[in-house]
C-alpha cells in the first residue's frame, strides 16, 4: 500500500468517518464519493497526498485513488493503517470536521455539502483570482443540481477553510472589531 | 507489419467493433466510465456530454441493453440517484475500438514516413 493511501485511511480513521458496506465492489458508491471529497479537501488544505485530482464529470476524483480502494478495500473498510498523522495533518481534519462535517447542512445533505464545498475548494485553488460571482456561476454550470443556497453557503465555509492566521492583519483585526461591536 | 497488413487489420477490426457502441457519443460514455470506475451519475454525464436528456437516456439504454454498461441505483442524501458503470464486456468493446483507432494512428504515421523518404 502506498504511503498516500495510509494517510488518506488515517485521516478518515481520525474523523471517525464509517465506511458503508456494498456486495461489489466491497464499498458502497455513497462513500467512494465521500472518501474522494474529503481526500480532496485535506489536499487542497495542505496534506501532502501523490493523488492527483481532476474537476469535471465527477469531481474533485482520483483515479489512483480509486484504483487504491479496489486493489486494497479491507484496509479502507477496517481504517486499519500504520500512518500516525502529525500536528499539522490533525489540524486539518479538525477543520474539516469542524466547518464541513459537523455543519447543520451536513446532517441532511452530506454528499451534497461535501461535493459543493471540495469542488469550491478546488476551484479556488486553480482560479485565485475567482470572484464569488465567478465561483458561483462556474460552480452552478458545473453542477446544475446543486441549489443556490448551498452554493453560497459552500463557498462561505471554503473560505473559511482556505483562510490563513497570516491574512488577519490589523487593519482587518480593527474592522472585525468594530463589527463585533456594533450593539 | 506492411502497410497492407496493417490496412487488412483496420478493415478485420472494423468488422470486429459493435456499431451499436462505436458512435462518437456511446465511445466517450465508454471512455467516462472505464475512467471513473467508482461510476457517474446520469446528472453527471448530462453535463459533460451536453446533450438533452431523452439524448443521453437513448444512449445509455443501448449501452445497457448489449451489456457494456451497467444501471444502479443508491439513496444520496434521502434522493434516489442513477449511477452507470463499466462491465467486462464494456470494457473489451473499447479497447477493440482503441486498438482499431492505434491501427489507423500506425497507417497514417507509415504514409508519413514515407513521405520523408
Amino acid at each position: 500500500m502506498k504511503p498516500s493511501y495510509k494517510k488518506i485511511i488515517a485521516i478518515l480513521k481520525y474523523l471517525g468517518f464509517s465506511i458503508e458496506r456494498s456486495d461489489s465492489p466491497d464499498i458502497s458508491f455513497n462513500s467512494r464519493f465521500k472518501i474522494q471529497k474529503i481526500a480532496y479537501l485535506c489536499k487542497g488544505l495542505g496534506i501532502e497526498l501523490y493523488h492527483k485530482f481532476t474537476i469535471r464529470v465527477h469531481g474533485p476524483y482520483s483515479h489512483v485513488l480509486a484504483q487504491d480502494y479496489y486493489n486494497f478495500p479491507e484496509a479502507i473498510v477496517n481504517l486499519e493503517t500504520d500512518y500516525i498523522l502529525n500536528e499539522s495533518e490533525r489540524q486539518i481534519a479538525n477543520k474539516i470536521k469542524e466547518n464541513v462535517l459537523d455543519h447543520y447542512i451536513a446532517k441532511d445533505y452530506e454528499t451534497e455539502f461535501l461535493e459543493a464545498v471540495s469542488t469550491i475548494v478546488y476551484l479556488k485553488e486553480e482560479n485565485p483570482e475567482f470572484s464569488d460571482d465567478d465561483i458561483f456561476a462556474t460552480v452552478k454550470n458545473m453542477k446544475s443540481h446543486l441549489k443556490e443556497y448551498m452554493i453560497i453557503t459552500s463557498n462561505n465555509i471554503a473560505k473559511e477553510l482556505l483562510f490563513k492566521p497570516e491574512f488577519l492583519t490589523d487593519e482587518i483585526r480593527k474592522e472585525l472589531d468594530m463589527w463585533d461591536n456594533i450593539n | 507489419m506492411s502497410t497492407n497488413q496493417i490496412l487488412d487489420e483496420i478493415i478485420k477490426g472494423t468488422e470486429r467493433i459493435n456499431s451499436k457502441a462505436c458512435t462518437l457519443n456511446r465511445s466517450l460514455l465508454l471512455a467516462l466510465c472505464y475512467y471513473f470506475i467508482d461510476g457517474i451519475q446520469f446528472r453527471e454525464l448530462k453535463t459533460a456530454l451536453n446533450i438533452s436528456d431523452g439524448k443521453l437516456s437513448s444512449n445509455l439504454k443501448a449501452l445497457t441493453k448489449v451489456d457494456y454498461l451497467k444501471e444502479e441505483e443508491t439513496v444520496m442524501d434521502k434522493k434516489k440517484i442513477k449511477y452507470f458503470s463499466i462491465t467486462k464486456n464494456g470494457k473489451k468493446e473499447l479497447e477493440k475500438i482503441i486498438n482499431w483507432i492505434e491501427l489507423i494512428k500506425e497507417l497514417l504515421e507509415e504514409d508519413k514516413n514515407e513521405t520523408k523518404l
